[in-house]
């Protein structure tokens, strides 16, 4: 990558993790308001709900600015990726309130398939586009 | 394609399908009656299923929701504002404080099973299909009712009412259900050791799928380490017991409020061993938690400590 694309991808890194930062910091308020008014009921899916935006955010995309070889993902796999995670995390919300309510629903598997599908779409989109990558240069290096 | 690459328009557009979607489903599962059959009051009850899987009408005269009371003769009974006595039915009401909690308990003396019988919101087994605890045993002519396992808010667990078997999914291995026999004795099971045809075919008339049974054998089976998550706090309770076969306690404790703390789950059984019961078990509770005799809530039903007012459940148990 040029300096130009490592000074354009810490920019887009940058605000990715911001926004990510913001969102598990407001899982993590919404989840402690909400066992404040639960009366001593819990849900691991309620406590822990800040995880998702966390790990599958701030983390992945941290790893993604320290290793600078890697190129910022598509438009394609950031959306694909970033719909997955969000599909989780409400997911995981409403799972939790279903808990402590103490009910259950069917529905709340959609919410892990397409969340899982979303996700696996981004990364191996991004996959492919990186192996691409490295072909396209490796071609480029051995014509020359 | 082109769409989707495009950075906000994929964004907000997902965000309001997510939102519909989430939306339809708290509606689907909190608010969206789902009727599965309609209980005759004054038969066996009439098939309506939508889920035949789950429903076998099946079962002789006296297993529709509140047939048996409509039978009832009052006429003769001996009402006071905490007794009732007509000599099939004896209720003694009393109030008591323990644990910084208002505590309202009834002994119930009966002549037959058939007076401890179950109600559903509506006369109906429904989803989503809710009254509250004196509305339902108002239509059920109940003495002495109390909110029962709220079984409308599982799709899963074992619901046996007055008979009749509607509900033989199993909500695991970990879930124990108060059994109430045709001889009038109760017995707490695990739905991962017995189906719910075989507690029919072995006489059980009820099976209230809530839990956990607080005492067995007359020892407290429930230990302050290994209370259920809803269980670890004090809040307002309700109870079944049975101290011999057709001797029963039906307890109610208010919570939530600064004149009632309300009971753990600990608390509550070793009130229930106190009561001298052989079999405990605890049924729904929170703001559910009702109590009713004679057509007046004893207790303070609340669902957040500030207001007193009745929340509207799934089915009731009650003495008729």
């Amino acid at each position: 990558m040029s300096i130009l694309d490592n000074e354009e991808k810490k920019q887009q890194i940058k605000k990715t993790l911001s926004v990510y930062a913001v969102i598990t910091l407001f899982c993590g308020f919404f989840s402690w308001m909400y066992e404040q008014f639960s009366h001593g009921v819990v849900s691991d899916y309620m406590i822990y709900l800040f995880l998702f935006p966390l790990v599958g955010g701030v983390l992945v995309f941290a790893v993604l600015g320290v290793i600078q070889r890697w190129p910022m993902p598509s438009r394609f796999s950031q959306n694909a990726y970033h719909a997955g995670i969000a599909t989780w995390t409400v997911g995981s919300a409403l799972q939790g309130a279903l808990e402590i309510y103490g009910t259950t629903s069917g529905y709340i598997l959609v919410y892990w398939i397409a969340g899982a599908v979303l996700a696996a779409a981004g990364i191996i989109s991004y996959c492919i586009m990186v192996k691409r990558g490295y072909r396209k240069r490796t071609f480029v290096k051995r014509s020359i | 394609m082109r769409f989707f690459k495009k950075p906000y328009a994929f964004g907000i557009l997902y965000t309001i399908l997510l939102i519909l979607f989430t939306g339809w489903v708290a509606l689907d599962t909190f608010v969206i009656p789902h009727t599965y059959a309609v209980v005759d009051q004054s038969t066996t009850g009439e098939n309506t299923s939508e889920t035949a899987q789950t429903l076998s009408l099946s079962q002789s005269a006296g297993s529709g929701g509140s047939t048996d009371s409509a039978a009832l003769d009052t006429s003769d009974a001996v009402v006071t504002e905490n007794t009732y006595d007509d000599g099939n039915i004896s209720i003694t009401i009393t109030e008591t404080r323990e644990y910084d909690t208002t505590i309202y308990v009834a002994d119930i003396r009966v002549s037959s099973v058939e007076y401890l019988s179950t109600a559903f919101a509506q006369g109906t087994y429904g989803r989503n299909i809710t009254e509250t605890t004196s509305r339902i045993a108002d239509q059920a002519n109940a003495i002495l009712a109390i909110n029962g396992d709220f079984y409308g808010a599982q799709k899963q667990g074992y619901v046996i009412r007055n008979g009749v078997l509607y509900r033989s999914a199993s909500a695991g291995s970990d879930q124990e259900d108060l059994v109430i026999y045709s001889d009038g004795s109760f017995d707490i099971i695990n739905e991962g050791d017995v189906s719910a045809e075989e507690l029919l075919d072995a006489g059980a008339v009820q099976v209230l799928s809530f839990g956990p049974g607080l005492v067995e054998d007359g020892e407290i089976s429930v230990t302050q380490n290994e209370e259920v998550d809803r269980a670890k706090t004090s809040n307002p309770r309700t109870a079944i017991g049975m101290i011999d076969p057709l001797h029963y306690v039906m307890v109610v404790s208010d919570g939530r409020t600064s004149e009632s703390e309300g009971l753990t789950l600990y608390e509550l059984a070793e009130f229930m061993e106190s009561l001298g019961v052989t079999t405990a078990y605890n049924l729904d509770g929170g703001g559910s938690s009702t109590m009713v005799f004679n057509g007046e809530v004893l207790n303070n039903p609340t669902t957040d400590g500030r207001k007193i007012s009745e929340r509207s459940v799934s089915d009731i148990v009650y003495i008729g």
